[in-house]
């Protein structure tokens, strides 16, 4: 009897609860929002009567964005400002699905890094800016002509520079120390490979970096692979082919620093996570890992490591060319953007000096050049910005781009040359 | 008159009931996947007109080596994952068939309970217990087995077969299920029989339950397979496509191919192969496990 009782209890509880959550769902309004206004995220509460402008840009953790959002938010009250978190694993689809999407779904202004401005500009989804910049001269000066140049297609701007990234070598001087090894940032490959062995026999793991990113050893190898500048540009340019012995030696040397297990976790090297890197770093078992430059502060904060060294990326090459793979981010407005004037004063505050300032404070290495860059940690990070080699094979397709940044470099530790005439097809198909 | 007058409302009255599930079915599967192949035989970079170009998706697709090899990965990775959890589903429902009630409720909870979890869960769970400083090498050098000890996911000639293996593990609670239901809902009398004629339990299942569940592992073998080709989410948790490119299927290709290539009509293409793929391994399943039909 109470049994029963029970189970009829129980289907009415359960009922109940299903229809409130049904009630519940159904009071969600088609901008995604609740019908209150007591909720907690960015979009509640919103006044349909103002202009909606929608950032893309914000990514947890990491100060200067997070500045900036926030900067933004309260800057403009006059304007309903939708924060987005930055979708770092699946960017290019989420953009891509939000601007088929449309209306108030669609993002205005998001961040990729320069060399994606060609895809997005390919499916005929950028706003062309040089109006805008024409129109305002001190906007356009804030930034040096080389960042305008690379936010730049077929003579017309799309985006606006923000971050000047490059990856920088974190080193633990203790450890370095106690390996009696010595790092600097112009040491040839010959010279780098000496230090890693020294490292290794002392126990350590000469250097660590995140398997998602490994393809920057194969990058500072390529771009250094030759003997003067002019070929590497001609490189770069796809005049000279992936099968050349020079690329060739680029490709082993990048390899061959995996296969001689320099790289922390060995043979898991190329499948490490940020996580096992960081709290490698953190444990001092590895010497010297590699970041971006704007993740650096994050990341000495982080791991507690004091006695450090930051200095540019090593080149993985002995021809004597000190070139540094990087290129700046840039915030676009995509094509079919709601509020056009609302969205570039927006995208005016999120580049100008004030919030520029915030996120150099917060350790980023910004495009603005009217900051003030007095601060030493900031001049560590950013101390290589002229050795930045924007171009880079990647420009060439979308297809050899996402060969090289993704599996080129692995796929040649275990299949060799096969990788080269993949790339050297992909480079003809273009010719 | 009176009778066809009710057989015209119980008509209606199915119709009715059928008609919400029926529209769901055919917006957001008929029509997508009508689109999908209209989509197969044009150019459209996601933002253009779009243009008809006959059959030369699909020229591009059987041209591409690179885009032939994600389809024989898609293959090895359905076929692992749909053997691993057929046979492992099975075997936890032989042996939970030979425990007490109680506990064969709890050991049920337990094995199902993975396929509870979102698969991008399952994957990440799993690239901490494989990956080099992970939990299985751990146990491993626990054990004194040091020389098994492997960077499971970073391994070229593993990475794929491993990702069968999880997949399977992550779906064989379903199998054991709907294996244990179909076994609990045969008679008694039938094992009574066995018994009497000296039948050791691994006869009873080869000689009775296996026969007797047969239409509940086609159904189950059909519906494994076709989940197991459509496979994108638990790869990409875990590795991404990688090393290199040892683990990147079909289903990341059509991502590449038509968000970071804008070739949406070649990643329709793709899609429409990989469907016809897989409804060529159901129906191949489907024969294999042909055969009479017991009625007990």
């Amino acid at each position: 009897m109470f049994k029963k009782k029970l189970q009829k209890m129980l289907g009415v509880v359960l009922a109940v609860t299903m229809m409130g959550t049904l009630a519940l769902t159904g009071c969600k309004n088609s901008d995604g929002n609740d019908a209150g206004d007591g909720g907690s995220d960015a979009n509640a509460g919103q006044d349909a009567s103002k202009p909606t402008v929608t950032l893309m840009i914000d990514i947890t953790g990491f100060a200067p964005l997070n500045a900036a959002t926030q900067m933004t938010l309260s800057k403009f009250p006059e304007y309903n400002i939708v924060s987005k978190q930055w979708p770092a694993e699946d960017l290019t689809k989420t953009i891509k699905t939000t601007f088929a999407s449309g209306g108030n779904e669609s993002i205005d202004i998001a961040f990729v890094a320069c060399r994606q401005l060609q895809n997005y500009k390919d499916a005929d989804m950028l706003l062309d800016l040089t109006s805008y910049l024409e129109a305002d001269p001190e906007w356009k000066a804030s930034m040096s002509e080389s960042m305008w140049e690379a936010a730049t297609i077929d003579g017309k701007i799309y985006a606006v520079p923000w971050q000047a990234a490059y990856p920088v070598m974190i080193c633990n001087n203790d450890i370095l120390k106690e390996a009696g090894v010595t790092m600097s940032d112009d040491m040839s490959y010959d010279e780098l490979v000496a230090a890693a062995k020294k490292l290794k026999e002392a126990g350590y793991a000469p250097f660590g970096i995140e398997g998602g990113v490994a393809s920057w050893v194969l990058k500072q190898a390529y771009l250094n692979a030759f003997d003067t500048e002019e070929e590497v540009i001609a490189f770069c340019n796809g005049e000279i082919p992936f099968t050349d012995p020079r690329v060739k030696a680029a490709f082993d040397k990048a390899a061959e620093v995996f296969t001689e297990n320099y790289f922390y976790l060995d043979e898991g090297a190329l499948a490490a996570t940020t996580d096992e890197i960081t709290s490698g770093f953190a444990n001092e078992k590895i010497a010297c890992i590699f970041s971006t430059n704007s993740a650096a502060k994050n990341i000495i904060e982080t791991t507690g490591i004091e006695n450090y060294t930051i200095m540019g990326m090593p080149t993985f090459s002995n021809t004597g060319l000190h070139n540094l793979l990087g290129a700046p981010d840039v915030y676009f407005v995509p094509a079919n953007v709601q509020n056009e004037e609302e969205t570039i004063e927006v995208l005016k505050y999120l580049t100008s000096t004030e919030v520029m300032q915030a996120m150099v404070d917060g350790g980023a290495v910004v495009a603005n050049a009217n900051v003030d860059t007095s601060d030493e940690f900031y001049a560590m990070v950013s101390k290589d910005l002229d050795r930045v080699h924007v171009l880079d094979p990647v420009h060439l397709s979308d297809e050899i781009a996402d060969y090289l940044n993704v599996s080129a470099h692995s796929e040649y530790i275990y299949n060799g040359e096969a990788v080269l005439e993949k790339l050297e097809g992909m480079r003809q198909k273009l010719q | 008159m009176k009778q066809k007058k009710v057989q015209g409302y119980q008509r209606l009255t199915g119709y009715l009931f059928m008609a919400p599930a029926a529209v769901m079915i055919i917006v957001f599967m008929i029509v997508p996947l009508l689109w999908n192949v209209a989509l197969s035989f044009c150019s459209w970079n996601g933002n253009s007109s779009v243009e008809f170009v006959g059959i030369t998706n699909y020229l591009s697709v059987f041209s591409e080596a690179t885009t032939l090899v994600t389809l024989k990965r898609s293959v090895i990775l359905a076929l692992t994952a749909t053997s691993v959890s057929m046979l492992l589903g099975m075997l936890y429902a032989f042996l939970l068939y030979r425990l007490r009630k109680k506990e064969q409720s709890f050991f049920r909870f337990v094995f199902f309970s993975p396929a509870m979890l979102p698969m991008t869960v399952t994957g990440l769970l799993f690239v901490f217990v494989l990956s080099s400083n992970g939990l299985l090498n751990a146990l491993l050098s626990l054990l004194g087995l040091e020389s098994l000890q492997h960077a499971w996911l970073a391994d070229p000639n593993l990475a794929l077969w491993v990702l069968g293996i999880v997949q399977g593990w992550k779906g064989c609670g379903v199998t054991m299920m709907l294996c244990t239901t179909a076994i609990l809902s045969l008679p008694d009398s039938l094992y009574e029989c066995a018994r009497l004629e000296g039948a050791n339990y691994w006869q009873q299942v080869r000689i009775i339950m296996l026969p007797l569940i047969k239409p509940t592992l086609k159904l189950q073998l059909s519906m494994t397979v076709m989940s197991s080709f459509k496979s994108y989410d638990i790869v990409y948790a875990m590795t991404k496509g990688g090393p290199g490119e040892f683990t990147y299927t079909a289903p990341m290709k059509i991502i590449q191919l038509g968000f970071t290539f804008n070739e949406y009509g070649t990643a329709a293409a793709l899609g429409t192969v990989l469907v016809l793929l897989a409804s060529f391994f159901v129906i191949a399943a489907r024969f294999a496990l042909r055969g009479e039909t017991y009625e007990y």
